[in-house]
């Protein structure tokens, strides 16, 4: 006799095995981070063409651009990947998320963080409350997913880049605190090192690691790519760690010994093996591609490629920027092709594959091998998606372009485009609810 | 009676929604038994180990056994070894799906 367990509706056998999406949250957990995700998308492209002037005068601490940069890196990229990490966590570790409680929680009080944040910086008044409550919605998550983490078995390449990530973004975290209460410098004697050292954490540590560590994992499942070796992702990992590291301690060493000269090398070697590590990267992305089974490449697989380009470039330009020297045009066009360029990029494209992937799982789900079920790709608009891919490559290539010629016109034009890019994105992807 | 043929036959009402294909042209059903007592044991795998699919492929083929006339009960037991692979899927179906 068979022994036979009946289940329940919405439940399957695993021989031991857990089911994944099972134990992801609600489906309206990881909804709220992204659609707020792309509503200040909105805002921000808005806020390029009310003041474009503040991408091409040298002013790094203007009351314009640091509420937007802090919108992209926290209102936005951070935002986005919150929600995309409640949902791709428990998938790629097969562990439950620790707490749905922490994680609805963790919502409003960092929206509300950042909200005030971006004010603070718009009005001149102390970000300090804002930084506070954005930091600890960002320890509380922090600690949700380390949690969840915990008894997971043998770690894989996506995972461990997920780690380094959350590593970097702890330190972003204590850097970016320190500033928010030093705002005198009673402790650090020139800002601009720990500004440094807040970027290259945020968006090289954070930004960066989260995505290739995700893609390692979301681009051979879209592709249908299989049996490909992964030493050169091994490879990125190594070189891309060891980079950024080097890059920190230089701006550390600057931060604690003021005027210390003598380590300029360590600044030009760390970017340069960051260079290595995302040609690295590039690499095990042509192997996977190469491998894959599905001929016919997605609009939103487009989009990840375009992002390793801007990836690539931006690399390029970090390690000219210690090589040659930097002025504002080249920090800030460095900072358009890393985060609107790549993560921003790459984070468009794979929503266009997640929510609709969610929608499905959600609504059809129950329904498979009962009743006639769409597909994910009849959730979403195809044509619509390809006219983004060509609208955003469109505005972040005009607005480098405008940054380095310092015409605020170009700016102006550049952000026009990303608000009809990101209006067609809030369309097409709040389409997929209706359907 | 029920029939291993007849099951196999009823998985195919089973889709991949991120690819199209049923679960049988896909090559996922390593085997199915039934014993005396109409007790279906489907032994399959999935296209990658965490997939997010998991639940709703290995439900869907719950539900479409457990909808045929005569059956009792249904076991789904999800393996990974051998690992799926694409060589699974039969070449006129690649070729249908402009698959490599």
């Amino acid at each position: 006799m068979i022994p036979l367990i009946h289940t329940p509706c919405g439940r399957a056998y695993t021989n031991g095995m857990q089911l994944a999406t099972d134990k992801s949250p609600h489906l309206t957990v990881p909804f709220r981070y992204l659609f707020t995700g792309i509503g200040v998308l909105v805002i921000v492209a808005a806020g390029i063409i009310a003041e474009p002037a503040a991408f091409t005068l040298p002013f790094y601490g203007s009351p314009v651009l640091l509420p937007l940069t802090h919108l992209v890196t926290l209102g936005w990229i951070t935002m986005t990947i919150m929600g995309a990490m409640l949902q791709l966590v428990p998938v790629i570790t097969e562990q439950a998320l620790f707490s749905e409680r922490i994680a609805r929680f963790v919502f409003f009080v960092f929206l509300g963080g950042v909200a005030w944040l971006v004010a603070a910086f718009a009005t001149g008044t102390s970000p300090a409350p804002g930084a506070g409550l954005a930091g600890t919605a960002v320890l509380l998550f922090l600690g949700d997913i380390a949690l969840t983490m915990k008894g997971m078995k043998k770690p894989d390449l996506a995972v461990w880049f997920v780690i380094a990530a959350l590593g970097f973004l702890l330190v972003t975290l204590v850097t970016g605190s320190l500033a928010a209460v030093d705002m005198h410098r009673v402790i650090v004697a020139d800002p601009l090192d720990l500004l440094y050292l807040h970027i290259a954490g945020a968006g090289i540590g954070w930004v960066c690691f989260i995505i290739i560590g995700f893609s390692f994992r979301l681009i051979p499942m879209f592709v249908l790519s299989h049996g490909y070796d992964e030493s050169y992702g091994w490879t990125s990992l190594v070189l891309l760690t060891a980079g950024l590291l080097m890059l920190m301690l230089f701006f550390l060493l600057h931060l604690i010994v003021p005027g210390i000269s003598g380590i300029h090398w360590l600044g030009l070697a760390g970017s340069c093996i960051m260079v290595a590590g995302i040609i690295s990267y590039l690499v095990q992305m042509r192997v996977i591609f190469r491998m894959r089974s599905r001929k016919k490449i997605e609009p939103a697989i487009w989009f990840s490629i375009c992002a390793t380009g801007y990836l690539l470039l931006a690399g390029m330009i970090g390690a000219g920027m210690f090589a040659f020297g930097h002025s504002y045009r080249i920090d800030m066009a460095y900072a358009v092709l890393g985060l609107l360029g790549f993560a921003g990029m790459y984070i468009v494209g794979m929503m266009h594959k997640i929510v609709p992937f969610l929608q499905w799982y959600n609504k059809y789900s129950p329904k498979i091998g009962l009743e006639k079920v769409p597909m994910t790709k009849d959730l979403i608009s195809d044509r619509l998606t390809w006219v983004q891919l060509f609208v955003f490559n469109g505005a972040i290539l005009l607005m480098t372009a405008g940054i380095v010629e310092q015409a605020a016109v170009i700016v102006r034009v550049s952000g026009a485009l990303m608000l009809a890019g990101a209006l067609a994105f809030l369309w097409n992807i709040a389409n997929v609810l209706r359907k | 009676m029920v029939t291993q043929e007849a099951v196999l036959k009823a998985l195919e009402a089973v889709i991949d929604p991120e690819l199209g294909l049923n679960i049988v042209e896909l090559g996922l059903i390593y085997g199915i038994q039934v014993n005396g007592e109409n007790d279906v044991i489907v032994t399959m795998t999935l296209s990658a180990r965490g997939c997010p699919l998991h639940a709703s492929i290995t439900n869907g083929v719950e539900n479409v056994i457990k909808r045929m006339d005569g059956v009792n009960g249904v076991r789904v037991e999800v393996v990974w070894d051998p690992p799926w692979t694409p060589d699974r899927i039969a070449p006129e179906t690649k070729k249908r799906m402009g698959f490599r």
